[in-house]
């Protein structure tokens, strides 16, 4: 019984992981610069979370439980001449996967770098693949032009966004007693929105591959996934949430509505799509996106080259702490 | 529909202290007309009293609109923005207060040769400070009208700098003591500074305004 629950452990990691990192994507630069309380955002993002998880979670889970191999190696419910060794080795991948994406994301979130959990998973994912020659590499492809496109794209709707709003609000000309709630609230609705949008999105990260495996049904790893999220916004938001705000650029009001309007958009078009791509490389492109309307002054080059470094390290860490753990996973000893 | 709620209770405030900081000039105006017709009697004292009054009711509801506002019913942006604008508004009855409550207390009036100038230079700080009213309610997202208050408070202070130098040079050609001449010289600056504070007022208003330029 308590081995059946360890199993899941490196998820629950994974899934606390992604929480902490990734709802700083989502009311980080609102509660940064203290225009929406901490507590209540993340109350509103684990619940939220959760909603997206449930409700819009199906295609991304199919993606990294099916599309990213070849064959049905890690299948434990396929034909196999032994099953049962065949349940062994699909459990045993499983879980080597969930714990080397979990220790990536968690090894990365304590330095306070804001990382992509979708890039470790499935660098753990594509790392096992390798060794077990099952790695469908079109599909790995695409999720990786999909990760390229997630900041251009987040960009692309902040110019569409930035250009809407500025012409409304030059043509409505409210007074600051009306400008400035409305803002709070849009925030907030944006923010909800964002939460939901990272549900359905990475909920796959976290427990797709139980999917794969045969262990959970799609509707009992998006519950669970959407749950372990929320654990993570709940308890350990705050640090990246800061970092992410503050660090990256001083934004007003008006832009960080437009930021996270634009990451939850491009998120969830990822999400019906199919494909986990990292909220952080959305928001970050959707920030870079304000620094090149407003002229480029306002970007933290430092800051942004350390996420670019956690980037490019993520998948390469995934990758290899998977092959390592599956290494250890299999070292037996042999008696003489 | 809670923060509107807040907002707008803030907004009534927040206009009950700027007429009241109007009002307080008016009163101010009234003291010092009556002091060129009648002296400083008892009269005037009641009013000099008055206009201590009412800037004493300005404080009382600045304070409570900083409260309002760190109760969260503006972005940490707009509010400090707001409060800096009122802390500076604030120092235009209190320029006010001080010189009635000066004359009182040194009991010299203001040199009758100075009457048509000193009112003169009243009327340009109330105009001035009426545009500095209709700026600071709401502006922070209308650039273009910001800029042309600007304009018309920029033109009054320096109308009111000539005026000063005038009065000052008048004071100090005089046959007067160097005491009663420096006390005069001082009122003068006094009256006078009322236009340069609706001018650093709106200084900072253009400069709120231009950070809110989207």
């Amino acid at each position: 019984m308590f081995t059946h629950y360890i199993q899941y452990l490196g998820s629950v990691f994974m899934g606390w992981g992604l929480g902490a990192n990734d709802s700083a994507n989502v009311f980080g630069t609102a509660v940064s610069s203290r225009m929406v309380n901490y507590r209540l955002a993340i109350v509103l993002t684990a619940a939220f979370v959760i909603l997206g998880a449930v409700m819009d979670g199906d295609a991304g889970i199919r993606t990294l439980s099916k599309d990213l191999r070849n064959d049905t190696a890690f299948d434990s419910t396929a034909t196999k001449a032994d099953p049962d060794k065949a349940h062994r080795k699909a459990l045993k991948a499983a879980i080597v996967i969930s714990f080397a994406g979990a220790f990536a994301v968690v090894l990365l979130t304590i330095l306070k770098m804001p990382i992509s959990t979708s890039q470790a998973v499935v660098g753990a994912i594509a790392g096992i693949a390798i060794l077990q020659h099952s790695l469908n590499i079109g599909s790995l492809l695409v999720i990786v032009a999909c990760w390229v496109g997630t900041p251009i794209g987040a960009m692309f709707f902040t110019f569409i966004f930035y250009f809407i709003f500025r012409t409304l609000i030059r043509k409505i000309k409210p007074s600051v007693f009306i400008y400035d709630p409305v803002m709070s609230i849009l925030l907030i609705v944006c923010g909800c929105y964002g939460a939901y949008a990272l549900g359905a999105n990475n909920v796959a990260n976290v427990a797709a591959i139980f999917v794969g495996h045969g262990m959970l049904t799609v509707e009992e790893a998006k519950i669970f996934g959407g749950i372990t999220i929320a654990i993570g916004v709940l308890t350990y938001a705050k640090p990246v949430m800061m970092t992410v705000g503050k660090s990256i650029v001083k934004l007003d009001a008006f832009s960080a509505l437009i930021c996270v309007l634009s990451q939850a958009v491009t998120v969830h078009c990822y999400a019906i799509i199919g494909v986990p791509v990292s909220t952080t490389q959305a928001v970050v492109g959707a920030v870079v996106g304000i620094g090149i309307i407003k002229g480029g002054q306002t970007i933290n080059y430092k800051t942004l080259s350390y996420i670019w470094i956690g980037w490019l390290a993520t998948p390469v860490a995934g990758a290899l702490i998977a092959v390592f753990f599956y290494f250890l996973a299999n070292l037996y000893y042999i008696p003489e | 529909m809670f923060l509107f709620k807040k907002n707008k209770d803030l907004l009534e405030q927040y206009t009950k202290y700027l007429e009241l900081c109007a009002e307080t000039l008016d009163i101010f105006r009234k003291a010092i007309a009556y002091s060129f017709e009648n002296g400083l009697n008892e009269h005037f004292e009641v009013l000099a009293g008055k206009v201590h009054a009412m800037e004493s009711d300005a404080d009382d509801i600045r304070r409570q609109i900083e409260r309002t506002m760190y109760e969260q019913s503006l972005l940490p942006e707009s509010r400090e923005d707001l409060l800096d604008i009122i802390e500076r508004i604030d120092m235009v009855p209190n320029c006010a207060d001080h010189l009635a409550t000066l004359m009182t207390l040194q009991r010299t009036p203001i040199n009758p040769a100075l009457k048509s100038e000193i009112m003169e230079l009243l009327d340009l700080a109330i105009e001035s400070f009426k545009y500095t009213k209709e700026a600071a309610v709401d502006c922070f997202l209308k650039m273009e009208k910001v800029k042309g208050l600007k304009i018309l408070i920029d033109n009054n202070e320096s109308l009111g700098d000539k005026l000063e130098h005038k009065m000052i040079r008048t004071v100090f050609a005089e046959n007067t003591g160097t005491g009663e001449k420096i006390i005069q010289k001082d009122m003068i600056n006094q009256v006078g500074e009322i236009c340069n504070l609706c001018e650093h007022v709106m200084d900072r208003i253009v400069i709120c305004s231009i950070k809110r330029q989207l």
